[in-house]
């Protein structure tokens, strides 16, 4: 415990200095930016936004802003949730049910702040709670071998195929391809090339970055293409900021039982922030006096959820830290950031990043400060931008991914890659099939190749 | 046949089949076993060959499926297809200054002009943020490479 305490200090002494202050100021800034445009989602903005992090002087501050991306992004998706209907992750579609019903009746401003509220008390209870449990999964983790590990992906494989959403055969299907596709290049092994074709451009593995910007980034484009007229635009008035006496006392219960429930579930691989939010709806609704309020724009339908969304969103960085396994689509590209920056998350991360383990999560308290202070005074702002108008959106986005895309490795082939992956991401938008197992199935397939094979 | 195309889903599941064969016959040459244990093909093999099962259990799923393709987003895929083929030749600058005119002119229904200044306000932004502060070489004309 005192250790644990010691190390949070740590963190936070290496979180506070000005240069990672700065790096989760942009981080915010630049995520809840983009994630409030509407039609882009958490996972496109952190995708589009990947490559910036890359131009962060050291490690720990590409992924504190890498991080910090990630909170604003969430917090911009609450915001087209609220405003416009529009949810920018599966987690959020519990927020439109009431926040939409609330900015509909004038109420917009009480059902943003308790969202912002919410979203930060939940955020840094599951801080709290991560600084504890997080070291004593890795300790757990430190005795795994291949097998444990073999075990672990295939569970994790399995959970985000059958529980993410849609049916499960269409979530395993997009696992086995995710494996195929994860398992190009030299086999680590044997040092055989596996399905390269000669192609000397994947010799290494088809590289990650582009990818998923192609099937998130790209792909979500092309599918707006085809909204005409069908994404929303902002008319209603936001009316008064902050919640009145009555839905404070409607809203506090919801939050407090919001971020339990949401921590819990968090730290199951496969869909945790959807189920988190879906729970907390259902137990806000049965707790409820006055149930039938709920569809019709009742705060606590707008608190707990967020609360859950947001505290399941911090407490799956602890499968993804402690074990090395992402727990969802969003994770699974933080993961591929951590790699860059060529730390492998896991349980030795612990022993041989501390700095980065403990910057992280420290970094998530300032990450929700930041946002709270960013997000209330500037919610005009970020309502002004929801009046950006389509025509500009797309291609402004379409120029970020092909700069980001070829910012990598200064080579035209990840430009050529990420158009590829584009038009696949549509195509599976358009099929019902989930692009976030796939992702997480690419990401673990060495992973699960060399476990099982080392197992004999 | 048309008919079939036209559902997203029996193309993607066509598709996949094709990719899960095409993966399982290299796995096939790569070998199931060494003398040490499992090969670099057994894993993609077993996935290739789970993959036809789930596939067909996919087609015969009762799915409320009203998704139809749209002739917008396929024609985009095209263009950003043939962007990404000729920009290595044709240099960043004018291939952009096109598809943007082009995607805003066909796909948004703006002018010419409109699109025209929007993509030269886009590349400015993205030269300054990239090329000039983040210091990332970029060929702008094909006369500079």
């Amino acid at each position: 415990m005192i250790d644990s305490l010691q190390q949070i200090v740590y963190g936070l002494s290496l979180a506070t200095l000005p240069q990672n202050l700065m790096y989760a100021f942009i981080g915010c800034l630049l995520g809840t930016l983009v994630g409030v445009l509407p039609g882009l989602g958490p996972i496109t903005t952190i995708a589009v936004l990947l490559p910036l992090t890359f131009q962060a002087g050291d490690q720990l501050g590409a992924i504190i802003m890498l991080a910090s991306i990630y909170y604003g992004a969430m917090y911009g998706g609450s915001t087209t949730s609220i405003l416009l209907r529009v949810p920018g992750e599966a987690a959020s579609v519990i927020t439109c049910i009431d926040g939409y019903e609330m900015a509909k009746q004038g109420r917009a401003g009480p059902a943003l702040s308790i969202a912002a509220i919410g979203s930060f008390f939940a955020g840094t209870v599951a801080v709290v709670a991560l600084s504890f449990v997080g070291p004593a999964f890795a300790k757990f983790a430190v005795s795994f071998g291949p097998p444990e590990y073999f075990a672990l992906a295939v569970f994790g494989l399995v959970l985000s195929a059958t529980i993410g959403g849609g049916s499960p055969a269409r979530g395993l299907c997009m696992v086995l391809l995710g494996l195929l596709f994860g398992l190009v290049g030299i086999d680590t092994i044997t040092g055989v090339e596996r399905f390269t074709m000669g192609v000397p451009a994947i010799t290494d593995g088809i590289d990650l970055v582009p990818l998923l910007m192609g099937l998130f980034g790209i792909g979500e484009i092309l599918y707006n293409l085809e909204q005409k007229g069908g994404l929303s635009t902002l008319t209603s008035k936001i009316g008064r900021f902050l919640p009145n006496r009555e839905e404070w006392k409607e809203s506090a219960g919801a939050i407090a039982r919001g971020s339990g429930l949401g921590f819990l579930v968090g730290l199951i691989p496969g869909g945790g922030a959807i189920i988190g939010s879906l729970l907390s709806y259902t137990v806000e609704k049965k707790l409820s006096k006055t149930p039938e309020k709920f569809g019709h724009g009742a705060i606590a339908g707008v608190a707990g959820p967020e609360a859950a969304n947001n505290a399941a969103a911090s407490s799956s960085f602890v499968p993804l830290l402690t074990l090395g396994l992402p727990g969802n689509a969003v994770t699974t590209v933080l993961f591929a950031g951590l790699l860059i920056q060529n730390v492998q998350p896991g349980p030795l991360m612990l022993v041989k990043h501390p700095d980065i383990f403990w910057g992280v999560i420290a970094s998530m308290y300032v990450g929700n400060v930041m946002l709270l202070i960013l997000n209330l005074p500037l919610v005009g702002l970020w309502v002004q931008l929801l009046r950006v108008p389509t025509w500009i959106l797309g291609p402004a986005v379409l120029l970020i991914a092909i700069f980001g895309s070829y910012s990598l490795r200064n080579n035209w082939s990840d430009v050529g890659l990420l158009m590829v992956a584009g038009g696949a991401g549509y195509l599976l938008r358009k099929a019902a099939l989930d692009a976030g197992p796939f992702a997480m199935a690419f990401i673990l397939a060495n992973i699960l190749d060399t476990s099982l094979r080392q197992s004999f | 046949m048309l008919r079939y195309l036209d559902r997203p889903i029996n193309v993607a599941v066509a598709l996949i089949a094709l990719v899960a064969f095409a993966f399982g016959v290299g796995s096939w040459k790569l070998g199931f076993w060494t003398d040490d244990g499992p090969g670099p093909g057994l894993l993609p093999f077993a996935a290739a060959c789970l993959l036809l099962p789930i596939l067909f259990l996919i087609l015969r799923e009762e799915f409320d499926d009203k998704e139809r393709f749209h002739p917008h987003p396929l024609f985009a895929v095209v263009i950003l297809c043939v962007y990404a083929t000729v920009i290595p030749y044709a240099g960043f600058l004018i291939p952009t200054v096109l598809l943007i005119v082009a995607w805003t002119r066909l796909f948004e229904q703006q002018s010419i002009v409109r699109g025209a200044i929007l993509s030269v306000l886009l590349i400015a932004f993205g030269w300054v943020v990239f090329v000039y502060l983040l210091k990332v070489p970029m060929s702008m004309l094909p006369e500079l490479r």
